[in-house]
């Protein structure tokens, strides 16, 4: 009888968590929903038109067409977006790097700060189309010029954020440092460094989206001196030879990369940031 | 009860203020105090906002330097005892659990791990937290037990001397007094030398044995002894005694204050 009474409490309780969970989880499926529902309208109302008006396909291929270019092209295309996937991890971790490097200096160094912060934002400002012929030049074409406009382009946030979060101590913590005669190492380790990690991931969350333009970008300009070409080498190849629907599936699957990449970096922060009180904006 | 300077203690000074002046960002603070406290002393600064206790308390910790004055500490051989500072917020590192908060102190001044585990154990049922809360994040408790944490965090070294900086100022009336008679029964066995600023007249007769009413620029308006013995209880909140050196404190910080204000 007892037995009987624990399973079936058991059971109960296994079914309000599962219930629970479905809970959990149904706002954020509502708010799948909407958009999800959007893309096939638009995706069945493409198709439609072109069966209907029959727009060349050079101007505007189908949905169908673009998939069965890319079907076609799989190999080639799977190829291209490990390359670029390769490429753009590269420029990132190189960008994560320099960034909180020249962070590190620059919360240490008010001189720094004042001296080179300035022309950081002067390089941001400067279109990245405008610098990669002068990229190509200095690093030759290829990979090596690819993941230099990548870094460009993506390491102004992370260390904007990063100097931001190792300038931003809380004077009380800082205080409780200094009262227990903390050096400046211990300072940099237990207060500064953990109070920057959440601006690091916020840096890096926008860095990771400009991670894909800049390969795209640097593989467009530079790409054609690469023996194996990526996803940009491809935009590139497909707009010249008139391939639309191979350009259709680039665009797309560059997309998917930019935002693999920042679920990525997402999911690595919420997981580092779970222990404490900081919560990143959706 | 004695107002005025108290009668010359025979026994040693934890800390011996002369002519001590703080100039920040040119405001005169601190002007020329000079002050003893004997070692293990209980004394609560009490005074109207932005004469300057704080000063005193971040000047006697070394968190701010004096513009001229010393500050001489009874134990020669070092240049300082080891200090605790209790502030007004908890200070908590929020990425760190209880357990590692309250051992940031030891790990700083590199103590050695086996003998942490018991003393931060200890110290964790000292200020009546539970040993199971040592593994939580400060996001996880309440304003009090974060308050405990911060007491115990300052305990762990086994503090020569005590500062308090309006500790419990943030909790509400029933937490404050629970803190302050779980405060009270922790000096009680240590008897620790312990400087306290405080907003609350009751808190500080309640806890201190002396009390220091401060004017503008750290002036001594008057040195009052508390002639409550300890242990002390709740109950000694309701007596009439108690509620008589209360006004007179009182009375001394309006009266004072406000004479100051005319000027």
């Amino acid at each position: 009888m007892n037995n009987l009474s624990r399973q079936h409490n058991l059971s109960r309780q296994h079914n309000l968590s599962r219930q629970h969970n479905a809970v959990r989880f149904l706002p954020q499926l509502r708010a799948l929903l909407p958009p999800f529902l959007f893309l096939v309208i638009v995706l069945v109302s493409w198709q439609l038109i072109e069966v209907w008006i029959n727009i060349p396909k050079i101007l505007l291929p189908s949905p169908l067409e673009i998939l069965e270019g890319a079907f076609e092209k799989r190999s080639q295309l799977a190829s291209a977006a490990w390359i670029t996937s390769r490429a753009a991890l590269s420029g990132f971790a190189l960008a994560l790097l320099l960034g909180t490097s020249s962070a590190l200096v620059f919360s240490v160094s008010q001189l720094a700060r004042r001296a080179i912060y300035p022309y950081m934002i002067l390089l941001q400002t400067v279109p990245i189309v405008a610098i990669a012929p002068l990229v190509i030049i200095w690093f030759g074409g290829g990979l090596n010029s690819i993941v230099a406009i990548i870094t460009i382009i993506s390491v102004f946030p992370i260390t904007t954020n990063v100097t931001t979060g190792l300038t931003s101590i809380d004077p009380g913590l800082d205080d409780l440092m200094t009262l227990y005669g903390a050096n400046n190492w211990q300072k940099l380790w237990k207060l500064r460094l953990p109070t920057a990690l959440p601006y690091l991931i916020s840096g890096a969350r926008v860095s990771s989206g400009l991670t894909i333009v800049g390969a795209i970008v640097g593989e467009y300009m530079a790409g054609y001196q690469s023996q194996s070409p990526g996803l940009g080498y491809y935009v590139f190849l497909a707009s010249t030879n008139a391939q639309s629907e191979i350009l259709y599936a680039s665009i797309f699957i560059s997309t998917m990369l930019g935002i693999l990449l920042f679920g990525l970096v997402t999911l690595v922060g919420k997981t580092a940031l779970a222990r404490w009180t900081y919560e990143m904006e959706q | 009860m004695t107002r005025g300077r108290v009668p010359e203690n025979t026994a040693k000074n934890a800390i011996q203020i002369q002519d001590l002046g703080v100039i920040l960002t040119d405001t005169v603070i601190l002007d020329s105090l000079s002050l003893e406290i004997p070692q293990g002393q209980w004394v609560a600064i009490v005074g109207p906002s932005g004469c300057g206790k704080s000063t005193l308390l971040r000047t006697i910790a070394g968190l701010t330097q004096p513009s001229k004055g010393t500050i001489t500490w009874s134990q020669p051989s070092s240049p300082r005892p080891p200090l605790a500072f209790v502030f007004q917020d908890p200070t908590l590192l929020p990425w760190r659990t209880v357990y590692d908060n309250i051992r940031l102190p030891l790990e700083l001044s590199d103590g050695r791990q086996s003998t942490q585990q018991t003393a931060i154990a200890e110290k964790v049922q000292l200020v009546g937290l539970d040993e199971r809360d040592m593994n939580k994040f400060p996001r996880m408790l309440s304003g009090g037990m974060k308050m405990r944490v911060s007491l115990a965090r300052a305990l762990i070294t086994n503090p020569a001397v005590l500062l308090l900086d309006e500790p419990f100022a943030a909790l509400d009336e029933i937490l404050r007094q629970q803190l302050n008679e779980d405060l009270l029964r922790i000096w009680t066995t240590s008897r620790t030398t312990t400087v306290m600023v405080t907003h609350n007249v009751a808190e500080a007769i309640f806890l201190a044995e002396r009390i220091l009413v401060m004017g503008d620029h750290g002036q001594l308006l008057a040195d009052v002894a508390i002639p409550f013995t300890y242990p002390r209880q709740r109950a000694l909140r309701t007596t009439l005694q108690f509620a008589e050196v209360n006004q007179q404190i009182s009375e001394i910080l309006f009266t004072k204050s406000r004479g100051d204000a005319g000027k």
